[in-house]
């Protein structure tokens, strides 16, 4: 406590040049805050947006990565029901589950009078676990009226469609498609539900319909086009693949996980990751020169100081202590400071999100951005402000202590 | 120059202290040469791999067209798209116009059929707008005035056809009609890009134009300027001669969008890095310059003693902070220079990853380094180095010869 007290006094007698340490480390704490929130925002963005949309892993029917068109219906699971059934009696699989469904994804042109749109059908159950920014970014209506009667259900579009097709809620449009004995076919159904979710991929190119009656569109029996699943831990979805691919032998499905499945965006992340990481060294790199010189002035200007101090007893051991002290109540001081600054403006965009154009449509979101700054990463950039002070007075009280008793008394002499 | 001799012997006084500030600058200097080639090279690069692939230098569609886009509205067509190109062509800082109907389609073969967006263009306007051509790996362009259609690779291997082998073309047509053709395959390309080489198909205007019953039409025209043009005064020209007529003139980057917005964030994100750095580095000169004037105090009142003016006292300081930010330019631009040497040798290649950004990265990304990085490089460092030293340089200009002769310095 004494030396704790010395530290805090020798940092009291030199404010400038501890002003200087103290806001170095804090530009560099606050660069890494909002380095490390952009990156979590990117990584809850992929997770929790585009993931949510895609599931962790995906079964197909055997032959389906031959398909010619990517929304054909040649290659479906006949029986996805039964094989739901035998997947969650399954020990090894069953457990690690957090949910798995049933759907149909097809190519449909929608008709209303002389205006059509290519789209794809999104064929799932009214009770769907994914897709949850749809369900909550309806505009009028609701998503797939989960209680209305087989052949009364209807589709939910989005608002850019609807204004495309010149649709509003209750109109009728036709979904024309290529059932599966490849020959057209068509149906009309009511729009139910308008959403808006800002996100092109899912605005412009996506229609929801209830699994049964694109069934009955396609004239396929209770068959789908996928199951996807989601996991408790998504770093199992290899593992887990493996253990279906055993349970299927037989069928011998197409398994993809999500990292298969989102291959651009896990490279874009590790990119991002990489990134973030070299502006994060180059920054500490800096700030680490300029905190040492700082340090190094300090400790040199107090060598007299020390000798005295060493003439009088302090050990080697304890000098070092010292110093040590005084980088880690600088480190702090200046951690709270970049905190103090960088976390608020971090958590501004959490909650605001920043307008970064179109780019966003690559990530799954809107327009904004979200950062996202979680106590791991607030906790872990904290430390690394004080670990850049520490190091730089390792450099400085190592140096200090090496000097013999007799040198440091002349030079104050 | 005396002055700057004893500069430059001053910053040997305290090596080490010199030395971190050589590298803090330096890492500045460095930094900055290199986001500076890399963002420029997102210029000459992407941007202009963009512009001669696709989206030309600007775009004219018929007013309301873009907001229909994602149903590729033929009733929102130019009419007279041939007139139109004419007279634009005709502006002396036109090089080219080539007129294009974007329109969904389905092509099939004995295998099967896919969905594709078609892209029916005029075969030598096309050619004098992007480099599309350039990219047919098998067969041939589509010639001249004659009829043909270019598949990507992958979806010609999909769809097992080769050049000359014919393929069904069916679109709805202007009035909801569905009208079908069969065309032989001219040319298999390969942009490099799936998104582009699996859903894209090229064919002539006049097939197109029959087949969607919109003859003389066309969805946009894509216009080249000429070089050193201005595109905003280009964009002013062309929209003034198209008023009133119900068509619009558009830049490029309305058209590519998303690679317009990524490359801004990331030009963003290195002037952020810049400004931090050279915060820290003046932070930390002020600091270090403060204090040499404090050890030096009574060398500066003999100084003053013995006649030096205080103008040269400054000069003095600042001589030495001039030295400092000359060492680091040389460490920066020695980094810097190795940097834009590796990637003028080797660069980097995004073709191997699976990202999927929506522009041809066949070619490497080398950047664009230039001399005028390296010279704007060292003269930020040099100004920084200054900015830090002026404070201390004014303390020290204005110390009493009495005080600074009886000063002790601890």
């Amino acid at each position: 406590m004494f030396f704790l007290r010395l530290a805090v006094l020798s940092i009291l007698s030199h404010p400038r040049r501890s002003a200087v340490i103290a806001a170095s480390v804090a530009l560099s704490v606050m660069v890494m805050v909002f380095v490390e929130g952009m990156l979590g925002g990117l990584r809850v963005s992929f997770f929790e947006n585009l993931l949510q949309g895609t599931g962790h892993l995906q079964i197909h029917a055997a032959g389906w990565q031959d398909r010619l068109d990517p929304y054909s219906i040649s290659y479906l699971l006949r029986d996805p029901q039964g094989m739901i059934r035998r997947i969650e009696r399954d020990l090894t699989v069953a457990p690690r589950l957090a949910g798995i469904e049933p759907m149909l994804q097809f190519g449909a042109l929608l008709v209303n009078g002389d205006r059509n749109v290519a789209m794809v059908g999104q064929a799932v159950q009214p009770t769907t676990g994914f897709f949850a920014n749809v369900r909550k970014n309806m505009l009028a209506g609701s998503f797939l009226p989960a209680g209305a009667m087989p052949g009364s259900r209807g589709v939910a579009i989005s608002s850019d469609i609807a204004r495309l097709l010149g649709l509003g809620l209750g109109d009728q449009v036709i979904v024309l498609v290529q059932d599966s004995s490849g020959s057209p076919y068509y149906l009309g159904y009511r729009v139910t539900g308008i959403f808006s979710t800002g996100v092109e991929q899912t605005d412009e190119d996506s229609f929801f319909i209830d699994l049964g009656e694109a069934q009955g569109l396609l004239d396929i029996s209770h068959s789908a086009s996928e199951l996807r699943l989601t996991l408790k831990n998504p770093d199992e979805a290899a593992t887990v693949a493996r253990d279906l691919s055993a349970l299927f032998s037989h069928e011998k499905p197409v398994l993809q996980s999500w990292r298969d499945i989102q291959s651009g965006l896990v490279s874009l992340i590790n990119l991002g990751s990489i990134y973030a990481t070299v502006i994060d060294v180059i920054i500490a790199l800096v700030a680490a020169t300029v905190i040492t010189s700082s340090i190094l002035m300090t400790i040199f200007e107090r060598i007299p100081t020390f000798g005295t101090l060493r003439a009088i007893g302090l050990k080697r051991r304890q000098l070092f202590w010292i110093l040590m002290e005084e980088g880690l109540v600088l480190g702090l001081a200046g951690s709270l400071l970049g905190m103090a600054v960088g976390l608020p403006l971090a958590l501004y965009l959490q909650v605001h999100g920043l307008e970064i154009g179109a780019f966003s449509q690559v990530l799954g979101t809107s327009a904004a951005y979200y950062f996202v700054v979680t106590t791991k990463s607030a906790l872990t950039v904290f430390a690394a402000g004080i670990l850049i002070a520490a190091l730089g007075y390792l450099y400085g009280a190592s140096v200090s202590v090496r000097m013999r008793l007799l040198e440091s008394l002349e030079q104050g002499a | 120059m005396g002055l700057f001799t004893m500069g430059l012997r001053n910053i040997t006084r305290n090596p080490r202290r010199s030395a971190l500030n050589i590298i803090a600058l330096g890492l500045g200097v460095a930094v900055m040469i290199i986001g500076l080639g890399w963002i420029r090279g997102y210029s000459t690069t992407i941007y202009e791999g963009v512009k001669k692939l696709e989206t030309g230098d600007l775009q004219v569609l018929r007013r309301g067209y873009l907001d229909q886009e994602r149903r590729l509205p033929l009733d929102l067509s130019i009419p007279d798209a041939a007139a139109v190109a004419e007279r634009i062509a005709g502006e002396p800082f036109v090089m080219a116009v080539a007129p294009r109907v974007d329109f969904s389609a389905t092509v099939g073969s004995a295998a099967g059929s896919v969905r594709v967006l078609g892209r029916a263009v005029d075969p030598a306007a096309e050619a004098r707008v992007t480099t599309t051509p350039l990219f047919v790996r098998q067969g041939a362009w589509i010639p001249s005035g004659g009829q043909g259609l270019l598949i990507g690779e992958p979806l010609a291997r999909k769809l097992g056809v080769k050049v000359g082998q014919l393929v069904a073309l069916s679109a709805i047509d202007r009035y909801s009609v569905e009208n079908f053709v069969e065309l032989p395959v001219s040319g298999i390309f390969r942009f490099g890009l799936t998104s582009l080489d699996e859903n894209l198909i090229l064919v002539d205007l006049a097939t197109a134009r029959q087949l969607l019953g919109i003859p003389g039409a066309a969805t946009r025209l894509v216009v080249r300027l000429k070089a050193g043009v201005s595109e905003s005064s280009a964009l002013a020209s062309v929209s003034g001669l198209l008023h009133g007529t119900g068509d619009t003139a558009y830049p490029w980057r309305r058209f590519a969008p998303v690679i317009v917005s990524a490359t801004s964030a990331d030009a963003g994100g290195f002037w952020i890095i810049f400004v931090v750095i050279f915060l820290l580095v003046v932070i930390g000169i002020v600091n270090s310059m403060s204090m040499a004037v404090h050890e030096r105090t009574r060398e500066i009142g003999t100084l003053r003693a013995i006649g030096i003016r205080r103008s040269q006292l400054s000069l003095l300081f600042l001589a030495e902070a001039a030295s400092i930010a000359l060492a680091a330019a040389v460490v920066g631009c020695v980094l810097g220079g190795l940097f834009a040497w590796y990637m003028g040798a080797v660069g980097v290649d995004f073709s191997s990853t699976p990202l999927e950004m929506p522009i041809p990265f066949g070619h490497r990304f080398t950047g664009d380094y230039r001399l005028s990085d390296f010279l704007l490089a060292s003269a930020v460092s040099l100004a920084s180095a200054l900015t830090g030293a002026l404070l201390p340089t004014r303390r020290a200009a204005r110390l009493g010869i009495p005080r600074a002769l009886s000063a002790r310095v601890d």
